[in-house]
């Protein structure tokens, strides 16, 4: 198992109870968390720091997630991000690794599944490093 | 099938459906009113007042514009003719002095009538007026003068066979009207479903989302109860209670969602009953195995039939079927399915039957309806039947319960593939 210890994440959510329950798990995991209420401020953090993961929600005011997942490809091929979808219908695993994500994560999630996705895009991410 | 496609998929046009069946009726009787002049023409040459020709030439004609006319969007218009035939002919065959040219010219007016009246006036009406009409003009006639009644007579004839095309077409539009009644029904009840499905897919962000968090927290509670109690404690419980209750939640919205339509369309193909059985199989073989359960599929000629439409959704289709057998023997000392396939004319059957004890008469009604199902709380939510049957009726077939067998039977009826150029694409 991959301990999440010196593992920055950023958390990119706009329902701040969603937000702070996954923080506050991974922080517990031992990971550091930012969190962006949509995807503007998730790529101005950006800008200043580099995360080790990204996990963003879909549907967010201003920039939604296939925004910001298109945009954060266009400077950097790396960094692996994780969708968190709500069962829309036209995004299915294959599209999302099409368009460029780790993986994809159907709310509601257990922890458990969480952190196995998120071991195997570090683990991704490792490897293509 | 081509009417029903229309009402089916754009159900906020069934009014119009209504319009252009009667247009279609309304035109079937004037080339009738067209081939009965044609009649009377005949039989006015045979019978000698070659002055009656004319006239009735220029009936004929006018009764072939209107039957051209009821083929387009100004049918309506040979409604009203009718009203306006009758308030025309016998005035003035009984104002003229009843010469044979008066009467010989009734069929203009006739036509003419034909011509300008198909206005929303019902066929029973129509039939009135025809019939009244031509009668009263007859009798006219004859009282006028006997020697004109061979000319009479032929407007009698005319007249009952307008009259009885009248019957046929009242006859077949009153048909007609119910068939429209029961699909109207259909409509409003897929419309309902989808209008739910579409509010579903609408709030299911918004309850998604927040469900996630509340799964989340439960699960964080029952962790921090591990590290801090006993991780058997009464905490743990609950926690684990509010997680399984969320995700009840969830399945029902998602459940909902595939009401509306939304679900992937992925393109028509074609391919084989044994095909689309195979790929359902595929899904659940392996877990019937594991259970004891003995799927059967009788080999016959009809396997082999093809069948156009969405795979995926078919196949979604016949496994809530073999799901909702699997659920009802699985308990059962002999537990056996059937797949069979039948074809019947224009469509194949796929008869899915099971050892169980089939369906309680008092529920049959019910089992289509959203939220309905026999099933423990947690383990079906009642959505199944009523999507598997709305996705066969998208491919102009049905789905429903076959009360005549013996044993629990269910039916998927699809049409077959007919033409060798509509198989483009084989999947075998």
């Amino acid at each position: 198992m991959i301990n999440l210890a010196e593992i920055k994440i950023l958390v990119v959510e706009d329902d701040p109870a969603m937000s702070e329950v996954l923080c506050e798990y991974l922080q517990g995991e031992g990971a550091t968390t930012l969190s962006a209420p949509n995807g503007q401020v998730a790529l101005e953090l950006m800008e200043v720091e580099k995360f080790d993961l990204v996990l963003t929600d879909l549907q967010m005011p201003i920039i939604g997630g296939m925004e910001l997942l298109r945009r954060i490809r266009e400077r950097d091929t790396e960094s692996p991000i994780v969708l968190l979808v709500t069962g829309q219908a036209d995004i299915t695993e294959e599209i999302a690794i099409a368009s460029g994500a780790v993986g994809l994560i159907h709310k509601p999630f257990d922890l458990m599944f969480l952190f196995e996705k998120i071991s195997q895009s570090l683990a991704v991410r490792v490897m293509v490093g | 099938m081509r009417f029903r496609d229309h009402i089916i998929h754009v159900p906020l046009s069934v009014g119009d459906s209504v319009d252009r069946r009667r247009a279609e009726l309304l035109s079937v009787l004037l080339l009738g009113r067209g081939v009965a002049a044609i009649g009377v023409l005949i039989f006015l040459v045979v019978m000698g007042p070659e002055k009656a020709i004319g006239p009735t030439l220029i009936a004929f004609t006018l009764n072939i514009v209107a039957y051209l006319l009821a083929r387009t969007k100004y049918f309506q218009i040979g409604t009203a003719i009718v009203i306006i035939e009758a308030l025309l002919v016998i005035p003035y065959t009984v104002i003229s002095t009843g010469t044979l040219e008066s009467i010989a010219s009734g069929p203009i007016w006739l036509g003419l009538g034909t011509l300008i009246g198909s206005l929303v006036l019902p066929f029973r009406y129509m039939l009135l007026v025809i019939v009244g009409t031509a009668a009263s003009f007859g009798v006219i006639g004859f009282h006028i003068d006997p020697s004109f009644m061979p000319i009479v007579a032929g407007q009698l004839l005319f007249t009952l066979v307008l009259s009885f095309l009248a019957l046929v077409g009242t006859h077949i539009r009153d048909r007609g009207d119910k068939l429209l009644e029961a699909e109207r029904a259909k409509v409003i009840q897929i419309s309902k479903l989808s209008a739910l499905g579409e509010m579903a897919a609408g709030i299911a962000h918004e309850i998604n989302t927040p469900l996630g968090a509340i799964v989340l927290n439960a699960q964080m509670i029952e962790r921090i109860n591990s590290r801090l109690h006993d991780p058997n404690s009464d905490i743990a419980k609950r926690a684990q209670s509010i997680v399984k209750i969320g995700y009840r939640v969830a399945k029902i919205i998602n459940g909902l969602k595939d009401f509306s339509g939304e679900t992937k369309n992925e393109g028509d193909t074609t391919f084989t009953a044994r095909a689309l059985i195979a790929a359902t199989i595929d899904l659940c073989g392996e877990k019937f195995k594991n259970h004891g359960v003995q799927l059967r599929i009788e080999e016959n000629q009809w396997i082999e039939i093809r069948i156009r439409g969405q795979l995926n959704q078919l196949s979604q289709t016949l496994l809530n079927l073999l799901s909702n057998s699997f659920d009802a023997v699985q308990n059962l000392e002999e537990k056996w399915i059937q797949i069979k396939v039948v074809a019947t004319g224009q469509n194949i059957e796929l008869r899915v039957i099971d050892s169980g004890n089939g369906i309680a008469p008092q529920i049959v009604t019910k089992i289509f309806q959203p939220f309905f199902t026999t099933k423990d709380t947690g383990k079906g939510i009642g959505l199944g039947l009523g999507i598997s049957k709305s996705i066969a009726e998208s491919h102009h077939g049905d789905l429903f319960y076959d009360e005549t067998s013996s044993k629990t039977c269910f039916v998927i009826r699809l049409p077959v593939v007919q033409k060798e150029s509509e198989s483009e694409r084989l999947v075998t």
